[in-house]
């Protein structure tokens, strides 16, 4: 079965596949928020700035739920400077309890739950400090497609980690060769793992930039944006029009590899009402937002 | 010398213009390309030898008179651009064709701050994204001989931009002078 790569794929990592022949269908959600601005001419820029900012969550709705309206399993907040080609991730552990705006004090990842991708949006620009343009939303077994699309992924694991589930044999230290079902584990995985959340969002940065580089590698196959573009349209609820896309498929095409930041919001852990959470250090998210907000880049986690 | 890549989000003249034809298919079709001379073109040995613009691949849908239209726009305005590359690095009418964001970048690039006149045809190959039978996206893929030596080798990428004669604006570029023998 032939599938497609989506344009999310190009810059989130969090991307799409489908059949060929299958009818439309909805795989992926990706909503222009109304706290940030859109790209490119002719429709205004209201940022002042070149920088996009696209919230990549990676839902874990089963079948048949409304992946916009169950709790986000992964958050990346991804900003990337056109003019300069540089890019920068800022994870969000999931369990961080945080304050969503006319709901109160929860998980961050609740606030999909409760408000949907704008609800969220606003959280996490409250959170950090910056207000992303786009959100974007898919499921994790699309992402293993789509990293099964693209080709394998190269990734550099610091530490040797295993899941009993998701990964009994483990991966071992060390630049790794990842194909799909491997790519969302790698992500996916995070009691083993020293730091918890916050090596998990560490880990899911180093997958998403084993995607730019290996969607980067085949960015001047002809047709291959126009197809990951072509893909996002038939199979991506979307309010962004043809043309946005297409640039925005550019631009994520563009990231210099070389200039490719991450760093993940730390802080401690706590029980409240019964359940355990993450205690953000929000000076650290604030810190990270004014260094990045107008470049892109982080001097320094 | 390193590549110029910038998304930002174009005018020069089509010598020499030429359409694949056949179906416009689905689905990234690459065709094999046919070049036909300009219709009205003038054949003379002393004038310069046209630039030379192709239909590449088609992603989507197109009918094949709006594929037509798409490549003739996006390459022109491609092959005016680098008719206009004689003028100075920071002359704003250097980057005919460009976006005003694309410029802004393009002006202060050092690859193509630095890029002389050409020297010879160009060779442009013009990618389509179509979409509810519409154009809405295109790639040019370019070879331009320069003066001062070496080839412009590269991508430009357009949107369709209405109420420009042509109706394509360069939005982003993807550019290196290689210095590859001829």
């Amino acid at each position: 079965m032939k599938v497609r790569l989506a344009l999310a794929a190009v810059l989130t990592g969090v991307g799409v596949l489908v059949p060929d022949a299958a009818p439309a269908a909805t795989y992926a959600h990706l909503v222009r928020t109304d706290v940030g601005a859109e790209i490119g001419a002719g429709r205004g820029v209201a940022t002042g700035t070149d920088v996009i900012w696209i919230l990549a969550v990676g839902s874990d709705a089963r079948p048949g739920e409304d992946m916009l309206r169950v709790r986000g399993d992964a958050l990346q907040l991804v900003g990337i400077d056109t003019r300069t080609g540089a890019a920068t991730s800022i994870g969000i552990p999931r369990d961080s309890y945080v304050a969503i705006p006319d709901v109160g004090s929860d998980r961050v990842n609740a606030a999909l739950y409760y408000g949907g991708p704008q609800l969220l949006a606003r959280t996490v620009a409250e959170m950090v400090g910056i207000a992303p343009d786009y959100v974007f939303v898919t499921t994790f077994p699309l992402f293993e497609e789509m990293v099964n699309d693209i080709g394998p992924i190269t990734v550099r694991n610091p530490v040797a980690f295993s899941d009993p589930y998701l990964k009994p044999n483990g991966f071992p230290v060390g630049r790794l060769e990842l194909r799909g079902y491997n790519a969302m584990a790698f992500a996916r995985i995070r009691k083993s793992l020293i730091g918890g959340d916050f090596d998990r969002s560490a880990n899911q940065q180093r997958v998403l930039r084993g995607i730019q580089a290996r969607v980067a590698e085949r960015a001047q196959e002809p047709g291959f944006l126009a197809d990951g573009v072509l893909s996002v349209l038939e199979h991506t609820e979307t309010d962004a029009n043809p043309a946005e896309l297409f640039r925005l498929a550019v631009a994520m095409a563009q990231v210099d590899p070389r200039r490719i930041t991450g760093c993940v919001v730390t802080g401690g852990y706590a029980t409240i009402n019964g359940a355990s959470v993450v205690t953000p250090d929000l000076a650290l998210a604030q810190r990270l937002g004014d260094d990045a907000r107008d470049d892109a880049e982080i001097e320094e986690c | 010398m390193a590549p110029a890549r910038r998304v930002a989000a174009p005018l020069a003249t089509v010598i020499g213009l030429a359409l694949i034809t056949g179906c416009s298919g689905s689905d990234s079709s690459a065709d094999p390309d046919r070049v036909l001379p300009e219709a009205g073109g003038d054949a003379s040995a002393q004038a310069p030898a046209p630039d030379t613009v192709v239909a590449g691949t088609l992603t989507g849908m197109l009918g094949e008179r709006r594929r037509a239209d798409a490549v003739a726009g996006a390459g022109r305005v491609v092959t005016t651009w680098f008719a206009a590359l004689g003028a100075p690095a920071q002359d704003p009418g250097r980057y005919v064709g460009f976006t005003r964001r694309a410029r802004e970048l393009a002006v202060r690039d050092r690859v193509l701050r630095a890029l002389s006149a050409p020297d010879g045809p160009a060779t442009v190959r013009i990618d389509l994204l179509g979409r509810d039978a519409h154009a809405v996206g295109a790639t040019a893929r370019v070879r331009l001989p320069l003066a001062r030596g070496g080839d412009l080798v590269g991508s430009l990428y357009l949107t369709p931009h209405a109420g420009t004669a042509d109706g394509w604006r360069i939005f982003g570029f993807d550019l290196t002078r290689s210095q590859e023998a001829r």
